[in-house]
């Protein structure tokens, strides 16, 4: 039952704990818009230590950041070949005839076959993920016997340099993400949206009503999910097991989780209704908040440095500045 | 055939990473046609343990015996066709109805276990005349019906699976006193008609003391103990069980001692007042 | 003083049935009153109607003296508090602490004033060292103990208890009816509790037997106890004690016993 926890929030107290959630959210925007705007190597290189050196100095545990990128890892690979195969310009790398064969296909074969037998021996499924992809090519390149087609795998210097930025800017993304939702409490975070989306409010945008509504969600979610692990044993006691039956039996069987679920949140949504009345609560009407937002010298320095780097980027985008090679 | 439990424990990780032990060293047996309750505080591991008993849990140490089912089971083993022998009534199972009509909702069980429409809705009828339901409610939507028939649809739902030994996890728990005595007639009529073994979980000393011959008491994980009732409530540590006496024997041991009358160990309104008359009867 | 006052009450859900039949009741400062009747008397809806939930069709409810109508309900609902039976369904909080603060919130106090009922009435219920607790980690007593903080922060007067213990274990249950029993005496508050247990329900200054949308009485709980047999009439059980004191009384041996009927009397005086 005390399972869940909302948010992967890691208590700590280092700097960036300090932070109004207002300035953390508000520096992730600007962060990401400078981020996307750079376009060298070298640039992005700069970014990406001044992103490490951010993230080792906020006491978050390193692993629970590698983690986090993990089930990105197929879709990043994907991403890489297409790329590495698709852009063609600038200077030819690196050439290689790759032969699709009645060999190499068997090779590939074998190779999907062990990854799978041999999956649930190796802890370091990512790397042993990457491992067979590059195997899988390798034999390409290796066995031309019984040949069917033919291609010559290039690696041109804009392809590779495409797949750089893109690789630095999803892993950025990610860390500053994690970074805010590691070091910033749902309930912060929520505070500093309504917050910062205040000023919608004079056109009569539903802010307040916004931010209960996210912060409901928030309170019930783990209670939800036990909920549904309940009625999961309940119907399994009935003989629905989505482990042991057919497809087309899991089907009709998802109903029997899914309408209890909806009747217990109707209920739900009703008693609260009426509990939060009771409690005088009005829709549209001013309350005042338990938690308080400060602004501080860390928050004034922090935004300071986020919009310094934001103008650099832009300068240096436009060509207003350049920075000697 | 019945069920084992030998050097069972089940533990679980917590959040951070930490060990809980739900249950630990678990030995107990169910025999056939046994009426057994199960008593302890919130946390003592009651609902884990019965959770065992058709393989919605699996020991991390120790092993289950279910009839000819051992846990925890081989890999590709199907334990599915456990739960049809061995039922599960949950706590407030008004919570898992959801079919259209009350007679489909019982026929849920019985179809999943492979009976035709036809088969299953014979059995469905058999068990909701059992649970008292008229035929009028079975035409009905289960969610246009008093809390009270929503909890015997549900009832009825394992019984239309024919099982031969009944879990009852807090059967009368939400339930008023009429409500109470009703449904526990109920299981008494299956255990002596229909020779349903019962495992029962309750906090109610008195429904305890009326309908179960053995009593397991639990704590911490632990079954501290495991025997008849009179042992149970006469036990020079009772005290250290932290549980409550039924009405009746609490009143008796107090009225024996303000009145000087010889104690009997009495369970029920009925059996206080037999005892007080043949006292009484000069 | 009194507290509420209800005159001629009418309330149906669907226009056909009546939930709430002309009912009269006055409630005096301070007084603790149980209702009790089995599901469908009216016991609920008459709750609802007192903290505006609902509607009457006919008839006025007072709340220290003010008529309640679309205009005061606010004001209203300042003093008058109440505790649902889903511990979980009415608590609205992300913690503790937060779910303490949103009545205040909702009543605009200035956060350290907040800050400061908080922490003090969480020490009352017992739950101060549990502020940053998510609610699923706690048990459904320690909810209601929250709820009962919020509403004490609120210095509301008048506080109900719909049926605040029937979801909960033994345990919480015996924890929540304690509490309540020390709002009333130690807090002075006025308090309507809604209960099947008639057990809780003897401990009060009064009990209202309602049944089918009407009072069918109103008493001191030894006066309704001694008319068990209307309670018998409507499906509601009298305490084991009583019960077998009345068994006693009807039996031709044991009612000449006169030490007997005197210890069972005595005896189901206390339970």
């Amino acid at each position: 039952m005390n399972n869940i926890v909302i948010g992967q929030y890691i208590p700590g107290d280092s700097w960036i704990y300090k932070i109004d959630p207002r300035i953390k959210l508000s520096a992730l925007v600007i962060l990401l818009v400078t981020t996307f705007l750079l376009n060298s190597f070298l640039l992005m290189s700069m970014m990406f230590v001044l992103m490490i050196i951010m993230f080792l100095s906020s006491s978050v545990p390193f692993m629970k950041m590698i983690r986090g990128l993990k089930p990105l890892m197929f879709l990043l690979t994907f991403t890489f070949f297409i790329q590495i195969f698709s852009v063609r310009t600038g200077k030819l790398l690196f050439e290689q005839q790759m032969y699709i064969s009645y060999s190499s296909l068997g090779a590939i074969a074998g190779i999907i076959v062990l990854y799978f037998g041999l999956k649930r021996f190796t802890r370091f499924r990512v790397t042993y993920f990457l491992l067979m992809v590059l195997l899988a090519f390798v034999v390409q390149a290796l066995l031309p016997y019984g040949p069917i087609s033919e291609y010559t795998f290039q690696i041109y210097e804009g392809g590779l340099s495409q797949t750089g930025f893109f690789l630095f800017r999803i892993i950025i993304v990610v860390i500053l993400s994690s970074l805010l939702t590691f070091t910033t409490m749902p309930t912060d975070i929520t505070n500093g949206l309504e917050s910062l989306l205040k000023p919608l409010k004079v056109i009569r945008f539903p802010v307040s009503e916004l931010a209960m509504m996210l912060s409901l969600t928030l309170r019930f979610i783990p209670t939800l999910l036990e909920e549904t692990g309940k009625i999961m044993k309940a119907q399994a006691s009935r003989g629905v097991d989505f482990n042991e039956s057919k497809f087309k039996d899991k089907v009709s069987q998802v109903i029997s989780l899914l309408i209890p679920i909806f009747v217990v949140s109707f209920k739900r949504a009703e008693d609260l209704a009426n509990a939060m009345e009771a409690r005088g609560y009005i829709v549209g009407g001013k309350r005042t908040k338990i938690d308080l937002m400060k602004f501080r010298m860390i928050d004034l320095v922090a935004i300071v440095v986020c919009f310094g780097l934001l103008s650099l980027s832009i300068l240096l985008r436009t060509g207003v500045i350049a920075i000697a090679l | 055939m019945g069920i084992q439990f030998k050097q069972v424990s089940y533990a679980y990780r917590g959040v951070k990473n930490e060990r809980y032990e739900a249950i630990l060293n678990i030995n107990l047996e169910i025999k056939d046609g046994e009426f057994v309750a199960i008593i302890g505080h919130t946390g003592s591991g009651k609902t884990t343990l019965v959770q065992h008993m058709n393989a919605l849990l699996e020991p991390t140490k120790g092993e289950v015996q279910i009839f000819n089912y051992r846990l925890p089971k081989k890999k590709k083993e199907k334990v599915g066709p456990i739960r049809k022998c061995v039922g599960l009534v949950f706590q407030f199972p008004e919570y898992q109805l959801f079919e259209e009509t009350v007679l489909k909702d019982i026929m849920f069980g019985p179809k999943n276990f492979g009976l035709t429409n036809e088969e299953a809705e014979v059995k469905a009828r058999e068990a909701a005349q059992l649970v008292g339901l008229t035929e009028e409610i079975l035409n009905k939507s289960p969610f246009r019906i008093s809390g009270g028939q929503m909890r015997r649809v549900a009832i009825a739902g394992i019984l239309a699976m024919e099982p031969d030994i009944l879990v009852l996890d807090e059967p009368t728990r939400g339930l008023d006193p009429q409500g109470s005595k009703e449904i526990m007639a109920l299981f008494k009529e299956l255990h002596v008609n229909h020779h349903k073994t019962i495992v029962l979980i309750s906090h109610d000393m008195n429904i305890v003391s009326q309908y179960a011959s053995r009593i397991l008491v639990m704590d911490s994980g632990h079954v501290v103990f495991d025997g008849k009732r009179d042992d149970l409530f006469n036990h020079p540590q009772f005290d250290a069980f932290h549980l409550a006496r039924p009405h009746a024997y609490e009143q008796m041991i107090h009225l024996s001692q303000q009145l000087n009358i010889p104690f009997k160990p009495v369970y029920t309104k009925g059996e206080l007042l037999e005892h007080l008359k043949e006292v009484y009867h000069e | 003083m009194e507290k509420i006052k209800i005159e001629n009450l009418s309330f149906s859900y669907d226009k056909k049935n009546e939930a709430i039949k002309n009912l009269d009741l006055t409630i005096e400062s301070g007084k603790w009153i149980a209702v009790v009747g089995h599901n469908g008397s009216g016991k609920s809806t008459l709750a609802k109607l007192l903290v505006g939930l609902l509607v009457p069709d006919k008839g006025s409810i007072y709340i220290d003296g003010l008529l309640m109508n679309e205009e005061n309900i606010h004001e209203i609902r300042k003093r008058i508090g109440i505790v649902f039976q889903n511990p979980d369904n009415q608590f609205v909080g992300v913690t503790v602490k937060h779910d303490i603060a949103f009545g205040l919130e909702n009543q605009q106090v200035p956060q350290p004033e907040m800050v400061k009922l908080i922490e003090e009435y969480s020490e009352v219920v017992g739950m101060s060292e549990y502020l940053n607790k998510e609610p699923h980690q706690l048990s459904g007593g320690q909810k209601q103990r929250v709820a009962i903080a919020g509403a004490l922060a609120m210095n509301q007067d008048i506080m109900i208890f719909d049926e605040a213990t029937s979801m909960l274990d033994p345990e919480g249950t015996k924890d929540i009816t304690d509490f309540i029993i020390r709002l009333n005496k130690d807090f002075n508050k006025t308090i309507l509790t809604i209960t099947h247990d008639l057990e809780f329900a003897r401990k009060a200054d009064e009990i209202i037997v309602m049944n089918e949308g009407e009072v069918m009485f109103l008493g001191t709980p030894d006066i309704i106890f001694e008319n068990s047999k209307i309670l018998k009439e409507i499906d509601l059980d009298i305490p084991f004690g009583l019960q077998v004191y009345e068994a006693a009384k009807e039996d031709e041996t044991l009612n000449k016993q006169k030490e007997l009927v005197e210890a069972l009397w005595e005896y189901s005086l206390n339970k």
